[in-house]
């Protein structure tokens, strides 16, 4: 039978989700193998393919090329190579002035009262970074030409550097490419060999240090992804695959491996982009509800990311490393707090968590390797929220023991308190700061999360959900069986997506017709383009169209779609941009509750390609069994003992595993549900129910007592 | 803590945390003002009861520690404090910062009872001074500043706007609009926080809620307090100037005492010495002084320190009415309290601790306000001759060297820490009409030290189409910052013009407090001062030293010169030659 498969690489774990034709969605988890990412996931497919009784080769053999086929992406890669900064060496060629862009960036976020920290050095170091005299201005007017001797001479000393790739960033090529295109040209006759990426190519955005360090990553790896592809790629066809691998990119999508070799930047942080498809789909089949809040807790981080009317919230100020390249990419918002964050009592006395992590190794205490130091894994251990022996599937045993110790001597006894007592105060208090990031991101979006639907996974997220839907006032929430593995099972789910865009500046009250809809019009070749060499049959095709503006005097811009307002031939016509004023008003009424009696000036364009994906369609609706409250003890697996800050004491505690439960079936809290990558704990007065598409919802959530 | 559970203490600080973010992001997403909306020139915060500082989300220093001054007038109202009510201070000589900081502050009641008060500051885009800036260095007085006072005056009453006051500042403000836009932000931010505060009793109640009030407070005594133990006993002095603004005031010296009391687990900080109020806008207020000189100590302490007045009361900071740091009298203008001295006395503070700790040891930071960061007018032929009127933030640096690292090089200020944004170049000229011609660091620009300043940036900018008028107060030409603990002073800053054509060669100094008015075909120049050095610059890894001229930033020959480093430059990787440079660091 043949399976889609999609492999995610993150920090810790490399998941595998696997769907069959069947509609059956696992996930399969192995450990990460830095330095030969392949390794990791090649185990992670060799665990699947054992699941289903099939050599590696006949599993590999059965993985569909359509719609994407296997998918997997190069985000750690990329990232990790950026962080630790082993891109490849490039060279810039940039406006005489502004050698020192790569440093100022737009002043990197810092704490006000914290000196105790290194000013990050710049992308590109100063010594590759070559002034060229030229000027361009703000209208594209040409201020000082292009001195060809500076080029040359940059040229000569890049090539005694021996750089991989001359990038060359120039102010206002946004606004006039003549001088960067030039440069290209006069590069080529000049150093064939060497590779060359331009500014108002990778990230055409009027802010030149986005612009410049977006190409300057891009050029930097190049080479990296591509031999990263290739490499992959012939592995696994040795091991019997037959079609070719896709990539993940950041803006929730799937390229093909040539599409995303040939602009590698947009690479970077595909993984947790992937988790809100997942949450999307999950919260549109099982209730109906474009608009959710998505969680993904694991072992270290804690990720919140929103859908908005279906379409997954997107933004520019993702900082990877140390830049903020001003790409558009799935907003993703990101805090140290996950079952390994360290639990410790300040000097004042009061209990905090994180940011510090266990990490894997040494890990919780109750790893029993090493770790001394008390985890939000251990608490929920001591309040009997995990059980000790069946953790990740029952592959490893915790000691509760360890937990105990490690609490005592580092939180209760230091506060006089109980050893359960300190246990439940480490868990509430990571509750509230999951709680707070979760808050962070939607006021910042100006969502109001009252009304949304929380979609909750992440191997950790189950112990933790009720409360922090009920700190939200949330009253609906979503947990999948695959939680363990949310952002592999969205890859699986990703239409194939292609972003372009390009600046023009526009004011809706003097609007340049012919300038914007020539813009317009190179962005729909372009799209079209991709479709023709993707192979994307025609009624699957969507194209969606933005435009990024602001009110004079506003520096930053807004993003709003304007797909409905065009022609077939993607043109703006006078009245169609009245209706782009009018969206825009909208937009920024809906994110900063007010709007101006303003005119608007519109900055940027940008195209999305979409191939559509219609794997979601497969997944049937499970057959019902009726509204099924659990009483009978048929179907628990036993039971234990577990703490409740309601009955301030441990009690017995019925214990279900997710294998027996179907759709219909209600239990009652307070209870534990067992999945194979995720535990859930229903509280008491709450009732979980299973979903037509055998995931689990809680709902009537009572508001606003975080402490339960 | 006593009497609220552990779990509570987190569960109900977050709640605050949370509050105070969603007051700022109200603000910060509804203001007209450019510096609130863009470079964060804001800060909101809870206060208890009493008119004390709970919870203070992330503000700039010089907001901080503060809050509490501000709102302590409400209670002196003839009417009393009343539901409904929203209070507008932004005196100096009332407990505000400037004239330019407007703070909102709504009492939240709770069954009748007074429980917290919601806080929102914020720097408004204009406030109806005599010339178009929110800062009048040359002002002699209060009425040549020309601001309007609102000295902690109902401006809401039963939640609606009180018509008068509202009245009275549209017709003293420039831009009416902007400045009713930005009150219905603040407004907004301050009546968010009271509602949320109101849930937070509903689920609590009060009386739990004044218990964890107090637990909070005394939470962050003892962090402090514990901090505070690790320090020596002892007295110190530390002396500070700033430069003349000529034909007004000569420099200006700051004379700092510190003791410091471990065993109480206080330190005082006494400001008494020092000459009276000048006749310019430099004069500092209560505020001011008292949130400077603690954020001198704080940029000491670990960063995670509560900003609660349980922990900012054990820092007392002793002042005088009538002082150029001290409490501001009327008519004295107060129009740059934030700034100038506020960076001198930031700097001062933070500098004398070297001789208590080499714990986080820092040189002083960067002088200012240099013309990079220039108050720009005037017309844009682009846009129909709209006129335009606003703060830029380009081209000033400013960290100073620390023990363990190199300064921070978007600094910008004392009083921001490096929380401001930096303009992107191309929204500038996007949005007025002018072209930057350069911004880069100078070399040799660093207060040298076994861990440098950050480099002084030149900037160059030049009007298009029409003239342009540039408002700065350039202080760090004079008096350089100083260096810490045998590092170097920084570099001095500097204001001048040329005329394009003719090139740099036709250079005519600025004065350093002035509004200058540039031509088409002129240019102006700004050096930023970089701060001081911290450790003898023999003492640097010559490493370090090696990248610094392979990156430019530094001379082969000022490597050897002040840091007795000598570098082989022959290759692509520069490298130390090791044996000289043995040799000219013993001869030293």
């Amino acid at each position: 039978m043949s399976k889609y498969a999609c492999v995610d690489v993150g920090g810790t774990f490399t998941d595998a989700a696997i769907l069959e034709t069947s509609g059956d969605i696992r996930v399969f988890k192995a450990p990460t193998t830095p330095g030969d990412w392949t390794e990791g996931i090649i185990n992670s497919l060799k665990i699947a393919a054992g699941h289903y009784n099939q050599t590696l080769a006949e599993f590999l053999g059965d993985i569909s090329v359509s719609g994407g086929g296997f998918a997997t992406h190069g985000s750690t890669i990329a990232t990790n190579a950026i962080v630790e900064k082993k891109v490849g060496k490039i060279g810039v060629l940039c406006t005489k002035g502004f050698r020192d862009v790569f440093l100022f960036r737009e002043g990197p976020n810092k704490n006000p009262f914290d000196m105790d920290l290194d000013y990050p050095e710049p992308f590109v170091p100063r010594y590759r970074t070559l002034p060229v005299e030229e000027r361009i201005n703000s209208e594209g007017g040409i201020e000082t030409p292009l001195n060809e001797d500076d080029v040359r001479a940059g040229i000569k000393t890049l090539r005694e550097y021996q750089v991989e790739a001359i990038c060359v960033c120039y102010l206002w090529s946004t606004a006039n490419e003549a001088h960067e295109r030039r440069t290209a040209e006069i590069i080529r006759q000049e150093w064939p060999d060497v590779g060359v990426v331009l500014s108002c190519e990778v990230n055409p955005s009027s802010r030149e240090y986005r612009r410049w360090v977006s190409a300057a990553i891009d050029a930097s790896l190049r080479r990296l992804i591509s031999t990263y592809a290739t490499n992959l790629n012939e592995r696994l066809a040795e091991l019997g695959f037959k079609g070719k691998i896709g990539m993940l990119n950041a803006s929730g999508g799937v390229m093909s491996a040539e599409e995303i070799v040939s602009k590698p930047l947009y690479t970077i942080d595909s993984g947790p982009a992937m988790a809100p498809v997942a949450g999307r789909n999950y919260a549109i089949g099982d209730v109906n509800d474009q608009n959710a809040v998505v969680l993904d807790m694991g072992g270290t981080t804690f990720d919140v990311s929103c859908v908005i009317k279906g379409h997954i919230s997107v933004s520019r100020e993702a900082v990877i490393g140390d830049e903020i390249p001003g790409i558009s990419r799935v907003s993703v918002h990101s805090i140290g707090a996950g079952g390994g964050s360290i639990a410790w009592v300040d000097s004042g006395g009061m209990i905090r968590v994180g940011p510090t992590s266990a990490g894997s190794v040494p890990g919780p205490a109750c790893y029993g390797r090493g770790g001394e130091l008390p985890t939000v894994t251990d608490a929920n251990l001591v309040l009997g929220y995990l059980n000790p022996d069946f953790f990740n599937d029952g592959m490893m045993k915790l000691s509760p023991e360890r937990s105990t110790k490690a609490i005592r001597e580092h939180i209760a006894d230091k506060l006089n308190i109980s050893v359960v007592e300190a246990a439940f105060a480490i868990w509430a208090t990571v509750n509230v700061n999951m709680i707070a990031a979760i808050k962070d991101i939607t006021i910042w979006q100006g969502i109001d999360p009252r009304s949304y639907t929380m979609v909750a996974g992440g191997g950790a997220c189950g112990l933790h959900a009720i409360p922090l839907a009920e700190g939200l006032e949330m009253s609906r929430l979503l947990i999948p069986r695959t939680a363990g593995g949310l952002s592999a099972v969205g890859g699986i789910f990703t239409d194939t997506v292609s972003e372009y865009n390009s600046s023009c500046l526009a004011n809706t009250r003097d609007f340049d017709h012919e300038k914007v809809n020539k813009v317009l019009k190179s962005l729909a070749d372009k799209a079209m383009d991709f479709f023709e060499r993707n192979n994307i049959a025609e009624p699957d095709r969507r194209v969606e169209l933005y435009m990024e503006g602001h009110y004079p005097f506003q520096v930053w811009d807004l993003s709003v779609d304007i797909t409905p307002f065009v022609d077939k031939d993607f043109k703006l016509d006078q009245d169609s941009v009245k209706l782009v004023e009018a969206a825009f008003h909208e937009e920024h009424e809906r994110t900063f509750t007010i709007k101006e009696d303003a005119n608007v000036e519109c900055v940027y364009w940008r195209v999305k390609a979409i191939g559509a994906n219609h794997v979601a369609g497969m997944i049937p609706e499970q057959e019902y069994h009726s509204e099924n409250l659990i009483v009978s003890p048929a179907k628990r697996t036993g039971s234990r003992k577990i703490y409740f800050k309601k009955y301030n004491e441990a009690i017995v505690t019925p214990v279900f595993s997710g294998d027996n439960l179907v759709y219909g079936d209600v239990i009652q809290g307070p209870a534990i549900v067992e999945e194979p990558t995720t535990t859930i704990v229903v509280l008491p007065d709450y009732s979980i129910k299973v979903t037509k598409y055998n995931n689990y919802l809680i709902e009537g959530l009572k508001t606003r007592a975080s402490e339960q | 803590m006593a009497k609220i559970e552990s779990y509570l203490m987190s569960v109900i600080s977050s709640r605050l945390y949370s509050i105070g973010l969603e007051m700022t992001n109200t603000l910060m997403r509804t203001a007209r003002s450019q510096l609130m909306s863009v470079c964060h020139d804001l800060s909101t915060a809870i206060c208890d009861r009493n008119g004390e500082v709970l919870s203070l989300a992330e503000s700039i220093p010089v907001h901080c520690a503060n809050m509490g001054l501000t709102v302590k007038p409400c209670f002196e109202h003839p009417e009393g404090i009343k539901e409904g009510d929203m209070f507008l201070n932004n005196s100096p000589y009332r407990g505000n910062t400037h004239h330019a900081d407007y703070t909102y502050i709504a009492p939240v009641f709770f069954g009748g009872e007074l429980l917290f008060f919601a806080v929102t500051k914020g720097h408004q885009a204009d406030i109806g001074n005599s010339i178009p800036s929110t800062y009048h260095s040359n002002a002699h007085d209060l009425y040549e500043e020309g601001a309007i006072d609102w000295p902690c005056i109902k401006i809401q009453k039963e939640y609606k706007d009180v018509p008068d006051i509202i009245a009275i500042a549209k017709a003293r403000i420039r831009v009416p609009e902007v400045w009713y836009g930005d009150h219905l932000a603040c407004v907004g931010s301050a009546r968010t926080g009271e509602r949320r505060l109101i849930e937070l009793c509903e689920d609590y109640g009060a009386e739990l809620l004044k218990d964890f009030s107090d637990a909070y407070q005394e939470y962050g005594s003892k962090r402090i307090q514990e901090e505070i133990r690790k320090f020596p006993e002892g007295h110190w002095e530390y002396d500070i100037k700033s430069d003349a603004i000529e034909g007004m005031v000569d420099e200006i010296n700051i004379h700092i005492g510190c003791d410091i009391k471990p065993s109480e687990g206080k330190i005082i900080i006494d400001l008494r010495d020092n000459r009276d109020s000048v006749p310019c806008g430099l004069n500092m207020c209560e505020a001011t002084v008292r949130g400077s000189a603690i954020t001198g100590i704080l940029n000491r302490l670990p960063s995670d320190v509560p900003g609660n007045e349980g922990a900012m009361n054990h820092i007392e900071v002793l002042m005088r009415e009538g002082c150029v740091v001290g409490k501001s009298k009327m008519p004295y203008s107060s129009s740059l309290a934030t700034t100038n001295l506020a960076d001198r006395l930031i700097s001062g503070v933070q500098a004398l601790m070297n001789q208590v700790t080499s714990e986080r040891g820092m040189a002083e930071g960067g002088a200012v306000q240099c013309p990079a960061v220039s108050v720009i007018s005037g017309k844009d032929w682009r846009k129909g001759y709209q006129p335009y009127v606003n703060q830029i933030f380009l081209g000033m640096t400013g960290g100073p060297g620390v023990n363990g690292h190199d300064g921070w090089i978007t600094y910008q200020y004392p009083c921001t820490g490096g929380a401001l944004n930096w303009n992107s170049v191309e929204v500038l000229e996007q949005q007025y009409p002018v072209l930057i011609v350069e911004e880069e660091m100078l070399p040799d620009s660093v207060g040298a030290g076994a861990f440098d300043s950050a480099p002084s940036c030149k900037f160059v900018m030049t009007p298009r189409g029409e003239a342009m008028t540039c408002a700065y107060s350039c202080d760090g030409i004079d008096n350089p910052p100083k260096g810490a603990v045998g590092g170097l002073d920084g570099h001095r800053a500097a204001a001048w013009k040329y005329s394009l054509p003719e090139g740099e060669g036709s250079r005519a100094d600025l004065p350093p407090f002035a509004q200058p008015e540039i031509k088409v075909g002129e240019a102006i120049v700004s050096e930023s001062s970089s701060g001081g050095g911290y450790g003898d610059p023999k003492k640097r890894d010559p490493q370090l030293v090696c990248r610094r001229v392979r990156e430019g930033w530094i001379t082969p020959e000022f490597a050897e010169r002040v840091y007795g480093v000598a570098i082989d430059m022959s290759g692509e990787e520069y490298k130390v030659i090791e044996d000289k440079t043995a040799e000219l660091r013993s001869g030293r």
